[in-house]
């Protein structure tokens, strides 16, 4: 399974990809903002994106906008990582209609299951 | 007009009502810098309105009075049936928030205190009127910047513990046992430290909150009890104590997310303190229009020094026992919740052993069955 990674910060990027590719043997792609990730994600097509919320240059909500507007990428599900946990900025981000919400922080260890549980739930 | 609020009636030969001249009161109302405006309670006219009030909603000056109060809120509130009637069952000696039209159709956000008074030409509500915009608007950057401080706090610690989690799972070679032990006690730190920025960030949340801007709704008791004590389950497993409801079958007009973190945090704190084997009981009556709900159990108690103190922030009962304590506030956001809601909440001795801690919450007014 092939994944985008879009998160500005350094250590949560590479911490996430340790868990989805060592730990669940995922392949990892990584952007550090929406921007880098609209064009990873027309390039190499994703199964699914792993998008952040609060980030520099383009955020997350602008982010999964601009790929749900874009033919090559509005099929691509996206999981919003985020560090926002009260139920008023749960309800929000809901709101925006990605396929999961999870919440900062997560369990290294059960991740990658967690990324391949809600692909495989029905929408 | 002379004004007198119903059950004060003054006499003549009070000194200090002898001695305040209508100029005074005429120039003091006029002077206001809050909104004034009285109506008639029979007609829902405005009788009266002070200089402030009109340049609040845009009238000019001496305009106002003679119009029908309606004018003054929203088009969804002028099309309530019994607007008058509902207004004051809201507003009537309390502070409420409203939002207010002006003489132009700009609606804007308002404070209200509203009074009833038995004026010498019939009775009247004197209405108290700020406008709130300003407020609300620091309240939104206030909103915005604990947002970011909790944003800007969980991203680092979301590092530190996934790094933990890793060499906790062998991700980076397997490790010696006391390294593991070492890990451990950091992660479980990390985890403490990770609750206690979410029970700031939710105390903050609780204690500004004004408690007219709560998601209200008519809420099933028992599917509160119910899914609090799912989240406690594992604890409750884990510990042995098992949790008995008595049914209660009564609705309570609440936001239902809090009130079941309220209820949630007394059961997390009964099974905590209950020895294995014992029983938590949660139970629930109706007391002057409250439900009054107990959640007993049979652990050490709460000793009586302690009884008006342990809702305070960080101010546990002294346990040894790591396993035991908290990072001091669930009880403390508890009572946030339960005052915001117009309620109580304390703990007594529970006889034969034990606590009873108990909080009262507003009672819908139909039971449900």
């Amino acid at each position: 399974m092939k994944i985008l990674i879009v998160d500005d910060d350094d250590f949560v990027r590479m911490l996430t990809r340790v868990s989805l590719s060592k730990v669940g043997g995922m392949q990892v792609i990584e952007a550090r903002n929406g921007a880098e990730g609209l064009i990873a994600a027309t390039e190499h097509i994703p199964d699914v994106i792993m998008l952040d919320v609060m980030m520099p240059v383009m955020d997350g909500p602008a982010t999964f906008a601009a790929l749900k507007a874009n033919a090559l990428t509005a099929n691509i599900p996206v999981v919003f990582l985020t560090a926002k946990s009260t139920p008023a900025e749960q309800a929000d981000i809901k709101e925006l209609g990605g396929t999961a919400i999870f919440t900062k922080p997560f369990d290294p260890l059960s991740l990658a299951d967690d990324v391949r549980k809600v692909l495989s739930e029905p929408r | 007009m002379k004004l007198v609020p119903l059950g004060h009636t003054p006499t003549s030969d009070a000194p200090t009502a002898s001695r305040v001249s209508p100029q005074w009161m005429a120039a003091a109302i006029d002077g206001l810098r809050v909104g004034m405006v009285v109506v008639d309670a029979g007609t829902g006219h405005i009788v009266f309105a002070n200089p402030f009030a009109e340049q609040l909603f845009g009238f000019p000056t001496g305009t106002m009075p003679g119009h029908d109060a309606r004018t003054l809120v929203t088009d969804a509130d002028r099309a309530t049936p019994d607007f008058f009637s509902r207004a004051r069952t809201r507003a009537l000696d309390a502070t409420t928030e409203w939002t207010a039209r002006a003489h132009d159709g700009r609606e804007f956000p308002v404070e209200l205190q509203l009074t009833q008074c038995d004026a010498d030409t019939g009775l009247v509500y004197v209405a108290l009127i700020r406008d709130i915009t300003e407020r609300q608007a620091l309240d939104k950057i206030r909103n915005e910047f604990m947002s970011t401080v909790g944003h800007e706090l969980r991203t680092p610690i979301t590092s530190i513990r996934t790094s933990l989690g890793l060499l906790d799972g062998g991700v980076a070679g397997q490790m010696t046992p006391s390294a593991r032990e070492l890990v451990g006690v950091a992660n479980r730190s990390v985890t403490r430290l990770i609750a206690l920025i979410n029970d700031l960030l939710n105390l903050e949340r609780a204690g500004r909150e004004p408690a007219d801007t709560l998601p209200y709704v008519v809420t099933s008791v028992d599917e509160l009890v119910t899914n609090a004590m799912a989240d406690v389950a594992a604890a409750a497993t884990a510990r042995q104590v098992a949790i008995e409801a008595t049914p209660c079958q009564r609705s309570i007009l609440a936001d239902p997310t809090r009130a079941q973190q309220v209820i949630a945090q007394l059961l997390a704190n009964a099974v905590k303190f209950s020895p294995a084997h014992s029983i938590v009981q949660v139970e629930c009556r109706v007391e002057d229009r409250m439900l009054r709900m107990s959640i007993l159990d049979r652990g050490p108690g709460v000793p009586a020094a302690f009884h008006s103190t342990i809702f305070e922030p960080f101010r546990q009962v002294t346990s040894d026992d790591r396993d035991r304590s908290g990072n001091g506030l669930g009880l403390t956001i508890a009572r946030a919740i339960v005052r915001q809601h117009g309620g109580r909440i304390g703990v007594d001795d529970r006889p034969g052993g034990g606590a009873a801690f108990w909080f009262t919450l507003p009672l819908a007014s139909e039971p449900r069955v």
